[in-house]
């Protein structure tokens, strides 16, 4: 694997950019990388945020950028050879959410079937039988970023994002699934609903879903929807 | 021991220094666009740095004291009477009960920074106070203040204190010192120092060059989130797919049309639109002071440079601490 792009996009806040790309392995060493530095903080050290192939570290003034450089260098070359590290397998879960796709929710499922040429049952039964991978959580506050999506179900967003996509929303876009933990505008297609919460600022932590999780989900019918609330 | 809002102004919202730790699960830093006004408002007031703060956009805000208390305003874009006395900015104030305090238009600067003695007593969400309106997180209701909105103090206040400053017979009372005003005099063009960003060298030459040569209006459609500029289009050298990466405020990204974007206090925590460059963080707390309509040109500076600016506003603000302690 090549080093790592190592930039500041604040006084205060390095990234180091694995790839510009969508890629298992790569992320799974972003995550490693930030269970790896989160365990055994620099002074000063803020917060670790990961994306897809890059992973950003916040810090005070207090500790120089020289040394924060330095501190992640040595993680950037120990976990890569760590299997351990590779596979933070105690920070993640595996998750089943159960999803609507009736039409009632999934408002663009019948665009999405016209575009692919392909039937609305095979869709969801596609969609639902894929384990995905949580990359990360961006956009809005409990917006996990799921991937990859098959060739078969790829689409492209809205020519027009929608002023308002409902909170549960399942949706797809390129070789990405995400779930939209509140009501946003947003440019995805929507193929159907969650009734399961993905951001609470009450709970710990806040985001239901965390990067490096497993997500597969369940298709399940509209009086079973409305039985969660 | 509380205020009451009676009119909101064109935007008001509890302001605390933003919410830190949670940007991985995609929250915000948000908090005062002007982090440096709201620090300075708390100082004057002998509070910790990080209490909550009244953020008030422009003018057209006014508010009663519902009991007597010290307070400060710091920042800009209007300015603040009590009836028909002009109360200073960057000064500590002491208001009497059922005060009324209005904001009119002043000529410079965009957003001022109510504190009170003791802090206001807001519930704090996930470690800040900061309303973060697209989630109804913090402050009141996660939203912006309404008129009736009542923000209560979290002590009473010292009133032994006041003997130390100015009285006025309206019974408002004035400290004879003051802190610094910030908000720069405009000239046509303000410099703001900024810093090649990570996607640079993808733009064209030519974009790369105008960046930091091209004058920039700031637009109407500039928010909390991210300042539009008006001025020039900058384009790739050639369209590529990114995937989002951490973004924060200073950012400034350009978007599928050619147009830049500032990411400001409450930014997404990622994104996806490559970045031609990167706002020195010193300079950001200015950018919160500057209106829709007003000019800047990029300055390009090295990191080194940029960093000893910041230092140099943090150790600013520690000296007024140590010296208002004293």
């Amino acid at each position: 694997m090549l080093p790592p792009r190592i930039y500041n996009i604040q006084d205060c806040a390095i990234t180091i950019e694995f790839s510009q790309e969508i890629n298992e392995a790569t992320n799974m060493r972003v995550i490693a990388l930030q269970h790896a530095i989160e365990s055994s903080p620099i002074k000063g050290f803020i917060e670790a945020v990961p994306a897809y192939g890059s992973l950003t570290v916040y810090f005070t003034e207090e500790v120089s950028v020289a040394a924060v450089r330095s501190w992640l260098s040595k993680w950037i070359d120990d976990v890569p050879n760590n299997n351990h590290s590779m596979l933070p397998m105690e920070h993640s879960k595996q998750v089943t959410i159960p999803v609507c796709y009736d039409t009632l929710l999934g408002l663009d499922l019948p665009w999405v079937a016209d575009h692919l040429n392909m039937s609305m049952e095979n869709i969801i039964a596609l969609h639902a039988s894929i384990v995905y991978r949580v990359y990360m959580i961006g956009f809005v506050p409990g917006f996990p970023y799921l991937g990859t999506l098959p060739n078969a179900l790829e689409v492209p967003r809205k020519q027009t994002p929608s002023m308002k996509t409902p909170a549960g929303s399942v949706a797809i876009a390129g070789k990405q699934t995400g779930i939209y933990p509140a009501e946003v505008p947003g440019g995805w297609q929507v193929i159907g609903r969650t009734p399961l919460k993905m951001f609470d600022p009450s709970a710990s932590p806040c985001s239901f879903l965390n990067a490096g999780d497993t997500v597969q989900f369940k298709p399940i019918t509209m009086e079973a929807f409305n039985q969660y609330s | 021991m509380s205020i009451t809002i009676l009119k909101p102004g064109m935007m008001s919202s509890v302001q605390d220094l933003g919410r830190w730790g949670s940007q991985q699960f995609g929250v915000p830093i948000g908090g005062a666009m002007d982090k440096v006004s709201a620090t300075m408002a708390n100082l004057i007031c002998g509070n910790d740095e990080n209490e909550a703060t009244v953020e008030m956009t422009l003018h057209g805000t006014s508010f009663m004291f519902n009991e007597a208390a010290f307070c400060a305003i710091v920042g800009g874009g209007c300015q603040a009477f009590a009836g028909d006395v002009a109360l200073p900015f960057n000064r500590l104030l002491w208001i009497p009960a059922f005060s009324t305090i209005s904001t009119i238009a002043s000529a410079q600067g965009c957003r001022s920074y109510l504190a009170v003695s003791g802090g206001f007593n807001i519930k704090k969400v996930m470690g800040s106070a900061s309303t973060y309106v697209p989630s109804g997180i913090g402050g009141i209701h996660g939203r912006t203040l309404v008129g009736g909105d009542l923000l209560p103090f979290k002590r009473e206040q010292h009133v032994q204190a006041a003997l130390t400053l100015k009285m006025l017979p309206s019974g408002i009372g004035i400290s004879h010192w003051h802190t610094a005003n910030r908000i720069p005099a405009l000239p046509g063009v303000t410099t703001v120092h900024a810093i090649e960003g990570p996607e640079f060298d993808r733009f064209q030459v030519k974009a790369q060059k105008n960046i930091f040569s091209s004058v920039l209006t700031i637009s109407s459609r500039s928010n909390r989130m991210g300042y539009r500029l008006d001025g020039n289009k900058f384009t790739l050298e050639q369209k590529f797919e990114m995937v989002s990466t951490p973004v924060t405020a200073g950012i400034v990204q350009v978007t599928h049309e050619g147009d830049p974007i500032i990411l400001m206090a409450d930014a997404q925590t990622t994104g996806g639109y490559p970045r031609i460059a990167r706002v020195c963080t010193a300079d950001i707390p200015l950018l919160a002071q500057m209106r829709p309509g007003q000019m800047i040109q990029f300055s390009a500076i090295g990191e080194e440079e940029s960093l000893l600016r910041y230092k140099k506003i943090l150790e600013g603000l520690m000296m007024l601490k140590t010296g208002l302690k004293s």
